[in-house]
Order: structure tokens, then C-alpha cells, then sequence
């Protein structure tokens, strides 16, 4: 089976800046688990946007969920992030004019996606599954932090991707609440046999994930 | 397909912000509709003004103020103190400068205006009777088409003209007024009034009067007399809390009757039709009229008084254009500082997968939104103040 991130000799600078990542070998394979950990300005969310394809890679080579990214124009890679990728961002931000229901379908209504009716279903069957039957139609200020966190799951679901990205989904909370996120975000992928990718520097969630990969050995000079 | 979805988001944040909507659409509907409801009412009124008075070439009045004869001769607007007398109209006919019509405006009935005129004056205005016929005799009107609508008025319903004056004891009374017929729009100031014949208007001034029989129906038997038998007239008192208005009937109407010279009495004003414009131009230069009377054509008072008012609007046009400048400075104040508090917002629709025109698309179906509402706003407020200004103009 091939694997879902694989990258070898990938390099990337942020223009003007003096950092820059190079990045010899990486892989993640189908439904694995996997931590980005290091400490902070090492690279971690940088690795993220570029397998995301929020960032163009410089050099090298980036399969992520079957597609080379390097080298693709940005429309491209934001349509494979669109219909490939699932991402959870830090602190779960939500359109607060929009109800959980519509939040969960941003990506069709944004991103120029077909919204079908099985579209609309799923958004809905995603809700009830991550208990949030019957707020499907409340807007983000009426849900609580923990009903938050699940509605942007559902959203980085709703498209089916192969791949979830989170970048420090439990960054602000507490031992207790970090567990439970970590399980959700664990439980839904491997129901669903989607693969788990996550920048993290807590131990708490490492250990909680199949394996680890230290991003800061690939900095190669300055801080992010 | 993605401007659909563009439309509803935007939409369902609009909604989600009413105030800020409606303070937008309302500014903008503001900014937008002033100048253009100025313009038109401008041009509207320029319009009408002009049209009526290019249709009355002469008017003749008192000498003194042009203005107040033109609005009341031709628009039933405002008094003339001063009459002129109405044998002005036979001199004029008789000169042979073409048709002259007296007119005898200042009395109301139900605060419809009443003017006093003779039959020339439809056949020169081409008003034409819709219903029933034209006055024939003493206290009958025909109802202008606005009046006869709003007030329902048909042949053979009743009015009573105003009082002019309350506190004329000796004076005369209401006239009981018939109405004879209706006649046909024709989108002047005669839709807004009742036409009678000139004598009409005179037996409102007082000047003509019939006699009504003093029987013990309408009267008080004489302190310290006899009274007398029923159908007798002696021992008995009119007073002027018997009789409350005049009224004209078949059996009263030949004892209707005019005191002194009727060339004498005071009409408004007298409105001339020159058979061309050699008699016009000689009419207006007739000294022996000029002696208490004035000839004036009505288009150049109005063409003064349009300078003055366009003078008016382009000032007013400036102002509410500075007025616009000023709103559409605010609304992209209020749109920039919207976009900076979405920042988070847009920033995650775009790292969702959104395209950079996406973006640009959803603020500009917003924006393109509340301008649309706004126009909407602005043209029913404008259509409004048209019609409200129409209305008014009709009388």
C-alpha cells in the first residue's frame, strides 16, 4: 500500500525570511496515527501548510493522498486540499453566522463543491454522530466550547477525505478535555480508516497517537 | 453555482446583522434618493407649471403683485386681494382681441376651490363633461374628476360653499350648491376644483340674492303680536338664526337678482385667448387697460419663478451630493471596519479551500446586496414622493 504523505528531499523557505525546512524522507502510511511534535518555531505548522498545500514547496518531492503537490499551481492545491484533505485548525474556529449544519457544509458552498442532497445527509448523520442531535440549527454562539470542537470535526469530515490535518487541536485545554479531543479526532479516523496527521508539542497527546515524527532535526537555520 | 452560494451566505449574514443592514440600506437609499427625488419633483413641477401656463397666453388682474394672480388664476393657489372688474372680459371682447374668460377664484366648497367663470372657459381648456352636463343656472357645479373621485360626488349630490367670512353678520350665507356634472381628467388644476358660473360665486360675495317667503316654518313670531294662522306671514321674524344657508330652488330661483352693474363687479382675474399673436402683443400694450388692470403673461411670471426654484434645486442637488459623498464615506468606513472584524472569517474560508475570487465574490455579492436593497428603497421612497407631489399638483 502506498502511503498517504510521502516526501523526500522537500524544501521549503519563507521568502525574505532566514528560515527554511528541508525535509529528506517522510512517510505516513494509510490510517496510521501520526504526531508532528517539537518545540515551538521548529517547523511543525510549516510541514503542516505545505502537505495541506496552503504553502508551495521549493523543492523536492510531496505526494500527499496520491497527488505530487510540488510544482502544482495554487488552484490545484487547493482543490486537492478541498476534496482530499480534511483540517482541523487551532482553537476550531466556525462562520458565526452560520448554523452547525452550515458550518459543517462550508466547504461545499465556498469551495464550489456540488452540494447533493447525500451531501446534506452526511453533514447531518455527522452531527448526530459526534452528539449533536438536534443543534444542527444553532448558531456557534449558542454551542459550547466542546459542541464547537465537534462541528469543525464534522466540517474536516464532510468532504471524505483520505487524510486529517490538525494543527494543535488541543492547544488551550485541559488534561481532561485533551484526552477526550484526541480521542474523538482517533476514534472517527480509524472508523472511517482516514489517516491522522497532528502538530502537537504535548506528550499527553503523543502518547496517545501511533507514532511520532520530530519535525526541528529538518529546521534548517532560524526560527519560523 | 457558486454565486448561488455566495448569495445565500451572503444573505444569511446580512441577516445575521440587521442593524448594520439597515443602517447601510437606509444611508445609501438616502444618499441615493434625495438628489434623485429633487431632480424629478424639480423637472416634474418645471413641467406642469410650464404646461398650464403656456396654456393661458393673457391674464388680465389688478396691478400689484403677478406672482399671486398667475397661482390664483391659473393653479386656484392663494388669494388676489384686489379685483379687477369683470366688464374687463366684454372690453377685451369687444376690442377684438379673442376670447375672454373672467375668473372669480377665493371661494371653496368643502375646501375644493370654487371658481366662478363662464361656458367659454371649457371650450377654451377643452374640458369635456363626463357625467351629467354643464352648469345651466344660479348654484349649479360641475366637478373636476379628482374632486368627483375623492369626494364621490356625483349629479345630483349637494354642497355647501365655505364661509369666507365668520364674523360677517350681515354678510351672506353658505349657498347650497348642486352638483351637475363631473368632468374628464385632464391632469391640470382643474381636476382639483368646481366650476360654476360667475353669478354663482357673485351670490356667495353677497352681490346676488333672491327672497325667501317668512312663513312660521322659518321664523319667530313677533314679541307681544298675535300669532298669526298657519300659512299667514304677518306677526312674524326673521332672524338670522333662522336662516343658515341660501338655497337655490325652482320656486326661489326667479326671485334671484343683481344689485347695480354686473361689468362692475370684481373678478380674480380675466384670462384671454388673443386670436393671434399681433392681438396678443397689442393687448398687452393697451394703455387704456393698463389703468387699473395689468396684462401679464402667465409663462414668463412662471419662467421667473422656475429661475428661482431651479436656482433652488441645483443648490439643494449640490448639497445632497455632498450629503452622498459623505454616506458613501461612511459605508466604506463601515464595510472596511466589517472586514477587518471577519478577518478570522475570511481567513478560514479561504484556508478551507477557498479561491481568492471566492472571497472577493462573497464581500462583493454583499456589498452589491445592500446597494441593490438600497435602490430598491430609494426608487419606492422616490415613486412615493412623486406620487404624494402629484397629488399635489392636481389640487
Amino acid at each position: 500500500m502506498s502511503p498517504v504523505v510521502h516526501a523526500v528531499d522537500l524544501r521549503f523557505a519563507y521568502p525574505g525570511s532566514g528560515f527554511s525546512l528541508h525535509v529528506p524522507d517522510l512517510s505516513v502510511q494509510a490510517g496510521e496515527r501520526v504526531g508532528l511534535i517539537g518545540p515551538s518555531g521548529c517547523g511543525k505548522s510549516t510541514l503542516l501548510g505545505l502537505i495541506s498545500g496552503l504553502l508551495p514547496a521549493t523543492g523536492g518531492q510531496l505526494h500527499v493522498a496520491g497527488r505530487q503537490l510540488v510544482g502544482l499551481s495554487e488552484g490545484a492545491r487547493r482543490r486537492h486540499r478541498l476534496t482530499a484533505l480534511g483540517l482541523v485548525f487551532q482553537d476550531y474556529p466556525l462562520v458565526d453566522y452560520l448554523d452547525a449544519t452550515e458550518n459543517v457544509l462550508l466547504p461545499y458552498r465556498v469551495g464550489g463543491l456540488r452540494l447533493t442532497s447525500d451531501v446534506r445527509g452526511r453533514a447531518t448523520d455527522l452531527l448526530v454522530e459526534l452528539g449533536l442531535a438536534g443543534k444542527e440549527r444553532r448558531r456557534p454562539a449558542r454551542l459550547s466550547q466542546g459542541e464547537r470542537q465537534r462541528v469543525a470535526l464534522a466540517r474536516a469530515l464532510v468532504t471524505e477525505p483520505s487524510l486529517i490535518l490538525a494543527d494543535e487541536p488541543t492547544t488551550g485545554l485541559d488534561p481532561a478535555r485533551t484526552q477526550a479531543v484526541v480521542d474523538l479526532l482517533s476514534r472517527v479516523c480509524a472508523e472511517r480508516g482516514v489517516t491522522l496527521l497532528l502538530v502537537t508539542h504535548e506528550e499527553a497527546v503523543v502518547q496517545r497517537l501511533d507514532r511520532a515524527i520530530d519535525v526541528s532535526a529538518w529546521a534548517l537555520e532560524g526560527t519560523a | 453555482m457558486i454565486l448561488v452560494h455566495a448569495t445565500l451566505l451572503a444573505v444569511r449574514y446580512l441577516a445575521a446583522h440587521p442593524v448594520r443592514a439597515v443602517v447601510l440600506v437606509l444611508g445609501l437609499a438616502l444618499a441615493l434618493g434625495m438628489p434623485a427625488f429633487t431632480l424629478l419633483a424639480a423637472d416634474r413641477l418645471e413641467e406642469t407649471l410650464m404646461a398650464r401656463a403656456e396654456s393661458s397666453p393673457v391674464l388680465i388682474g389688478h396691478v400689484g403683485n403677478e406672482f399671486d394672480l398667475t397661482m390664483s388664476a391659473l393653479y386656484f393657489r392663494g388669494e388676489v386681494r384686489d379685483p379687477v372688474p369683470a366688464g374687463v372680459a366684454d372690453t377685451v371682447r369687444e376690442r377684438g382681441y379673442g376670447v375672454a374668460v373672467p375668473l372669480h377664484t377665493g371661494h371653496s366648497a368643502g375646501g375644493v376651490p370654487l371658481v366662478g367663470t363662464t361656458l367659454d372657459y371649457f371650450d377654451q381648456r377643452g374640458l369635456v363633461v363626463a357625467a351629467g352636463r354643464r352648469p345651466a343656472v344660479l348654484a349649479e357645479v360641475v366637478a373636476g374628476s379628482k374632486v368627483a373621485a375623492e369626494a364621490g360626488l356625483k349629479p345630483g349630490d349637494h354642497l355647501r360653499s365655505d364661509l369666507t367670512n365668520l364674523y360677517n353678520l350681515a354678510g351672506s350665507y353658505p349657498l347650497v350648491l348642486q352638483v351637475v356634472g363631473v368632468l374628464e381628467p385632464t391632469g391640470t388644476p382643474d381636476d382639483g376644483a368646481l366650476f360654476a358660473d360667475v353669478k354663482t360665486t357673485w351670490a356667495i360675495d353677497g352681490f346676488l340674492h333672491g327672497h325667501t317667503a317668512v312663513t312660521q316654518d322659518n321664523a319667530l313670531p313677533i314679541e307681544g303680536t298675535v300669532p298669526s294662522e298657519p300659512g299667514e306671514q304677518e306677526n312674524l321674524e326673521a332672524t338670522a338664526a333662522i336662516f343658515l344657508e341660501t338655497e337655490v330652488t325652482a320656486e326661489t330661483l326667479a326671485t334671484f337678482h343683481l344689485h347695480g352693474d354686473p361689468g362692475e363687479l370684481g373678478v380674480t382675474a380675466v384670462l384671454v385667448w388673443p386670436k393671434d399673436d399681433r392681438a396678443r402683443d397689442q393687448l398687452l400694450g393697451d394703455e387704456a387697460l393698463e389703468e387699473v388692470t395689468r396684462a401679464v403673461r402667465p409663462v414668463e411670471v412662471v419662467r421667473t419663478v422656475l429661475g428661482i426654484v431651479l436656482q433652488v434645486r441645483d443648490g439643494l442637488v449640490a448639497w445632497f451630493g455632498l450629503v452622498a459623498a459623505s454616506t458613501l464615506a461612511f459605508v466604506a468606513l463601515v464595510l472596511s471596519l466589517s472586514l477587518r472584524l471577519r478577518h478570522a472569517e475570511l481567513t478560514l474560508i479561504r484556508r478551507i479551500g477557498a479561491a481568492r475570487g471566492t472571497v472577493t465574490l462573497l464581500v462583493g455579492v454583499e456589498i452589491t446586496l445592500v446597494l441593490v436593497v438600497a435602490l430598491a428603497v430609494a426608487a419606492a421612497a422616490t415613486a412615493g414622493g412623486m406620487a404624494l407631489l402629484e397629488g399635489w399638483i392636481q389640487g
